[in-house]
């Protein structure tokens, strides 16, 4: 192939000439994106995924209409300690907890929380990672062994409690839990970024285009990392669920985020106590983070399936029994 | 084979190193340590003198050395709470946390493989959509969640199961490996069996929900696919009967990803183990850590870290050594 690197190797038709000049045909009539999203939106459990997701934002972003009680500018929602304790009820769908606060609010407040450690912590990840991914991968040798040796010893320790020891170095708190949920996931990333880089540096396209005067920068971010997309986004949706788990349990273990923040996590760990006189106050937190993870769940899950039909395919082989 | 085991070996010996780096370093990021031991206004010639004594003047790689070598004689340092020794209250958390921990593995196998088969081999049946919306709740609930809700209905409701602790306060029981379970089973003791399971059962549900998820769902999609192979057919039309073309010709097959899955899944009940101990009240290994943390008890919270990430290297070691056994191909890789 080195004898015959056409001019502009980065257009889509010489693309297509150098591949077919191999005898690999891509099937592929339509922008690849456009049929990701056609294969995403046919299945039924992404859907529903989005769905949730969907309400969760929403709720998120017009807390203060829906929610019956609103915080103060402090974040601290009034006591109405006459109405402490009330079982669910169309006053309150979710009942009150022992403060009277009425627990719909809170959760409606929780959710701008929950949503933001996701985005946060796993945008935190995928940045560092795909740095650290594609140092070592790019380069290799001594950066390599480096970067991923210390992936290694961070993929030593089960994640949450990595994560406790950094909160436990750095301090409890919400932001904190949130860089510490964070760290924790970023081998995932570097991995993932790694794998990709190293299978196509050495394609034709790749060196073409070095040949033709690209500088690295522009190798890894115009043609190598693209390639690394998909699995990213896949590895990215489902570690949000992680992520909002993750940061769950630190608030509950006390570690994350700090009264009077309405972290669903914290609700749950600070209502414990009540679980038997008025189990509602337990109940709906719980109901809530499972809610908000099943969706990144099945999120995640359609997206691996619409990314890679292969997977999803396999299934519909197998003769019925 | 031993070849590929020696490999194997060699490569765990740095992240060994690693691991112990860390937490090694990760007592010198929490702050001053002669603060914790003096004091925060304890004089300066006071505080020179703890320096000297504990030699945190040396070299950093010099107190690595020390840390290690103190770990390889044994000496895991004193808890700053109880001032006794982090090797004793080790000794007693330690096989709880392996007790809980084998007991939610043991529930997890026991209903996810054989799920996952079913759910597997009767492709988009009721059971196969069940399990698989089943496994998708089971990996979307909060652990601590799941805890609570098990010990507010069978516990407190129901009244079936004690809520806390690993065995009742009037059951004697001679300790010999500190498993409750094995211990009453050696020593023939009916009345300590039946307790420390009854005991240990809430517990064990809560922390194999995860687990059981991902084995029945790996077991389903490892059996989906093994059934659409050729070989699978063969089988078929030479007149097997069907139960044992599933047992005998694909599950052996399906069994490598299953066996990946029930490595990694250890890592996951290590990690639930801190967050179900904590609800339960169970005298393990993670509430000792979370206690310590809450308590800046650095000591105990270095040495359970080191000991839960050797765990989890040896599992996963485990798991890669059981791969080279299933599939000879690993081997040469």
């Amino acid at each position: 192939m080195t004898n015959t690197i056409p001019e502009e190797p980065t257009s889509k038709s010489t693309l297509s000439q150098l591949s077919n000049s191999e005898g690999i045909t891509t099937p592929q009539a339509q922008s690849p994106a456009r049929l990701v999203l056609r294969r995403l939106f046919r299945n039924k459990l992404a859907i529903v995924g989005l769905a949730i997701i969907g309400t969760v934002v929403l709720t998120a972003i017009f807390a203060p209409v829906l929610a019956k009680q609103t915080p103060d500018k402090n974040g601290i929602f009034k006591t109405y300690l006459r109405e402490t304790k009330i079982p669910p009820s169309l006053e309150h769908p979710m009942g009150t907890d022992d403060l009277g606060r009425d627990m719909l609010s809170l959760i409606i407040y929780g959710s701008r929380i929950s949503i933001r450690i996701g985005f946060f912590s796993v945008g935190l990840a995928i940045i560092i990672g795909v740095i650290l991914g594609a140092l070592s991968g790019y380069f290799g040798g001594a950066v390599d062994n480096i970067i991923m040796r210390l992936m290694d010893i961070m993929l030593a320790f089960p994640s949450i409690l990595l994560a406790l020891v950094i909160v436990a170095v750095i301090g409890p708190g919400l932001l904190n839990a949130m860089i510490a949920v964070g760290i924790v996931s970023i081998p995932t990333y570097a991995r993932i970024t790694r794998a990709s880089v190293i299978s196509e540096r050495s394609r034709e396209y790749v060196q073409a285009s070095r040949a033709l005067g690209a500088n690295s920068f522009r190798l890894l971010m115009q043609h190598i990392l693209p390639n690394a997309l998909s699995p990213i986004i896949v590895a990215g949706s489902l570690g949000i669920a992680t992520a909002i788990l993750d940061a769950a349990g630190l608030g509950f273990l006390g570690l994350g985020a700090q009264p009077p923040t309405p972290e669903w996590g914290l609700l749950l760990s600070r209502n414990k106590t009540h679980i038997f006189t008025s189990p509602w106050m337990v109940i709906f937190p719980g109901i809530s983070i499972m809610f908000l993870v099943l969706g990144f769940n099945l999120i995640g899950d359609g997206l691996r399936d619409a990314l890679d039909p292969r997977l999803s395919n396999v299934g519909l082989k197998a003769p019925k029994t | 084979m031993i070849q590929y085991v020696i490999r194997r070996l060699l490569l765990v010996f740095p992240v060994i190193i690693g691991v112990t780096f860390l937490t090694f370093a990760m007592l010198l990021a929490t702050g001053d340590p002669t603060s914790a031991m003096a004091g925060e206004h304890a004089s300066p010639a006071l505080r020179a003198a703890i320096r000297e004594e504990l030699g945190l003047d040396d070299p950093l790689l010099v107190q690595y050395g020390r840390f290690v070598w103190r770990l390889l004689q044994g000496d895991l340092g004193r808890s700053i709470m109880t001032r006794s020794p982090v090797q004793s209250e080790l000794k007693l958390f330690f096989p709880a946390t392996i007790e809980l921990a084998l007991a939610a593995m043991f529930l997890a196998i026991l209903v996810g493989i054989p799920l996952g088969i079913l759910a597997g081999s009767r492709h988009n049946s009721f059971i196969d959509l069940g399990t698989t919306f089943g496994a998708l709740i089971g990996v979307s609930m909060p652990i601590f969640w799941l805890g609570l809700m098990l010990l507010w209905l069978f516990g407190l409701k129901l009244n079936w199961f004690p809520t806390t602790g690993r065995i009742g306060a009037d059951v004697q029981l001679q300790t010999i490996t500190n498993l409750y379970i094995v211990d009453s089973i050696i020593t023939g003791n009916i009345p300590a069996l039946t307790s420390a399971l009854r005991y240990i059962t809430l517990p064990a549900l809560a922390l194999a929900t995860i687990p059981t998820a991902f084995i029945a769902r790996m077991t389903r999609s490892a059996m989906i696919d093994i059934l659409g192979m050729d070989y699978i057919r063969t089988a078929r039309a030479k007149g097997l009967v069907e139960r044992l073309v599933v047992t005998k010709h694909a599950f052996k097959n399906a069994l490598l990803p299953v066996v990946t899955v029930v490595g990694l899944q250890t890592g996951s009940l290590l990690a639930g183990a801190i967050l179900t101990e904590t609800i339960f009240a169970w005298p393990g290994m993670g509430r000792w850590i979370v206690n310590a943390i809450v308590a800046r008890n650095f000591p105990v919270v270095q040495i359970g870290v080191l000991v839960f990430a050797l765990i989890f290297i040896a599992v996963n070691l485990l798991v890669d050594i059981s791969y080279g056994w299933l599939d000879p191909r690993v081997r040469y890789d």
